[in-house]
């Protein structure tokens, strides 16, 4: 490749960057556009307290949390298979909380039809559950620590 | 008393490579998310130009579309926070702001970062037909949705050297094992909150439906009920099979009663009701074919119709429904359902059932039908 090609070849992403960035900027307007024109008077300032209010809360209560968490997590061969666990733990707590504060007051009858509390509980319990299996000492032939095959 | 002090990240892995690797995964969601609103959109509010072109088949393409509109969303919760988490780091920057350029790339992120968070949020939370926000639900999130996905493609024009730089894994990086590690507890996540809420769509993972807003299998006459005829505010006195008549407006126009529309030609056809808020099922429903009904008021096959329910509440009492949905041979006035009369809540004593259309407009407690055009 010669130094004229890595010129061209830094002007071409240079060019892609430009319109990809225009072009993303054109999106933001449309959707700017269509908050301000497209919903009722007092929207756009509600929304943008939201935003605003979502935004703290990850950054200044559930970031912090992980970060927190992340400290207490050991070094070792557990490191790893716990992280993935507590992952998989928090994803589900978070998309189980919406039915969960909901589940007293559903607007019609088969709306939220599960036990929401039971299927936290099982699936959580099926992360611990998959967690100790990974970890569990595995049988490699002569010469590795385990248990012997049953 | 101690000050505050600013704070340090020590940990690996917030590094370029582990954004690179999750943000390239969010960003396929993010459009895998944009591309399906888009479609809901445009099946549920048309514009003009794009009404009498929408497609009547394949009959499951909105189950799929918007199935995997919630399912990806979903989906989204974990791989959103952990490329946050990557990234966190950057938050806390000193000095805060270096320069105008600076200062206009924080403030992209600190959108990106926040109609991304809002986004995914109010989605996960309508589903349980929970609103717990002054707005209205609809024009927000799709509003929101043309400026995610234009933050992420900003995004991507501004960090593109970097993500190039690090598309591909370094064999020498020390941190290549821990990575994969942290990427597949990502992937863990991601396939957790799918098996235990994919089932409300998907029939396969349906005895996994622990935590899904719905279970298609729990319902009457084998279909959950989206709107019971109370919430409707429908005049049950009204709706016997007495005094109920079905009134049709065309050159020529016609009532008919609940017995007559019996005696007229019956057909059974297999089709889903697929909903917005992401779950679907599909049941068989009998009933007379709408073009028969529009035959007999002298209309030509594919005319577009303004059918009226006897609900008095909620913003889908009349429903618009273009031509090639009124020429499709399985779009039915139905009568019964899975072989039942259909129950009051299901829309006795008629209930409009189409292929290929959201699950507002199978209008029940069907009264009027008028020709349009």
């Amino acid at each position: 490749m010669t130094d004229a090609d890595a010129a061209g070849g830094g002007r071409t992403i240079a060019a892609v960057r430009l319109a990809s960035g225009a072009l993303g900027l054109l999106l933001i307007g449309v959707g700017v556009r269509l908050l301000w024109s497209g919903t009722a008077d007092g929207t756009p300032g509600q929304v943008a307290g939201w935003l605003v209010g979502t935004l703290l809360a990850h950054d200044l209560l559930l970031a912090p949390l992980v970060s927190l968490i992340g400290l207490a997590l050991p070094a070792g061969r557990w490191r790893g298979p716990l992280r993935g666990g507590l992952l998989a733990a928090g994803a589900l707590v978070l998309v189980a909380l919406p039915p969960l504060l909901r589940a007293g007051s559903p607007r019609y009858p088969t709306s939220l039809p599960l036990d929401y509390p039971r299927g936290l509980l099982i699936s959580l319990a099926a992360v611990a559950l998959a967690v100790m299996l990974i970890r569990r000492p595995r049988w490699r032939g002569a010469g590795q620590r385990g248990e012997p095959p049953r | 008393m101690k000050v505050a002090r600013w704070p340090r990240f020590r940990g690996r892995l917030h590094d370029a490579r582990t954004a690179t690797a999750v943000g390239r995964l969010l960003g396929v969601g993010v459009l895998v998310c944009f591309a399906t609103g888009l479609v809901s959109h445009g099946l549920q509010t048309p514009p003009g130009w794009l009404e009498p072109r929408l497609p009547t088949r394949p009959v499951w393409g909105y189950r799929v579309s918007q199935g995997l509109h919630v399912a990806t969303g979903i989906a989204l919760v974990p791989l959103l926070l952990a490329k946050l988490w990557a990234v966190y780091p950057r938050l806390w920057v000193r000095p805060p702001v270096r320069s105008l350029p600076h200062a206009l790339d924080r403030l992209s992120v600190a959108v990106l970062v926040s109609v991304g968070l809002l986004e995914v949020l109010i989605g996960l939370v309508n589903i349980t037909q929970w609103y717990p926000w002054p707005f209205s639900f609809k024009p927000v999130h799709f509003a929101l949705a043309w400026v995610l996905v234009g933050s992420v493609v900003l995004h991507v024009a501004v960090r593109l050297p970097l993500v190039a730089r690090h598309w591909r894994r370094d064999p020498a990086d020390p941190e290549l094992a821990d990575r994969r590690s942290l990427l597949l507890g990502v992937a863990a996540g991601v396939g957790a909150v799918t098996v235990v809420t994919a089932g409300q769509t998907f029939p396969p993972l349906r005895p996994f439906v622990l935590l899904a807003p719905r279970d298609p299998d729990r319902g009457t006459q084998g279909l959950p009920i989206n709107r019971t005829a109370r919430a409707a505010g429908v005049d049950r006195a009204e709706l016997t099979s007495e005094r109920w008549r079905l009134r049709v407006v065309g050159p020529l126009e016609y009532t008919l009663s609940l017995a007559e529309l019996g005696a007229l030609r019956q057909h059974t056809e297999r089709l889903p009701i697929a909903c917005v808020e992401g779950w679907s099922a599909s049941a068989e429903w009998t009933g007379v074919r709408l073009r028969d009904l529009l035959e007999l008021a002298g209309a030509p096959a594919r005319t577009a119709l303004r059918v009226r329910s006897a609900q008095t509440t909620g913003g889908y009492r009349v429903m618009e429904m273009p031509g090639q949905y009124t020429a499709d041979p399985l779009t039915l006035l139905a009568l019964r359902l899975n072989g039942e009369v259909l129950s009051l809540d299901h829309g006795f004593p008629a209930r409009i059932i189409t292929p290929n259309r959201p699950g507002v407009w199978q209008t029940k407690w069907v009264e009027t039908i008028e020709v349009t055009e």
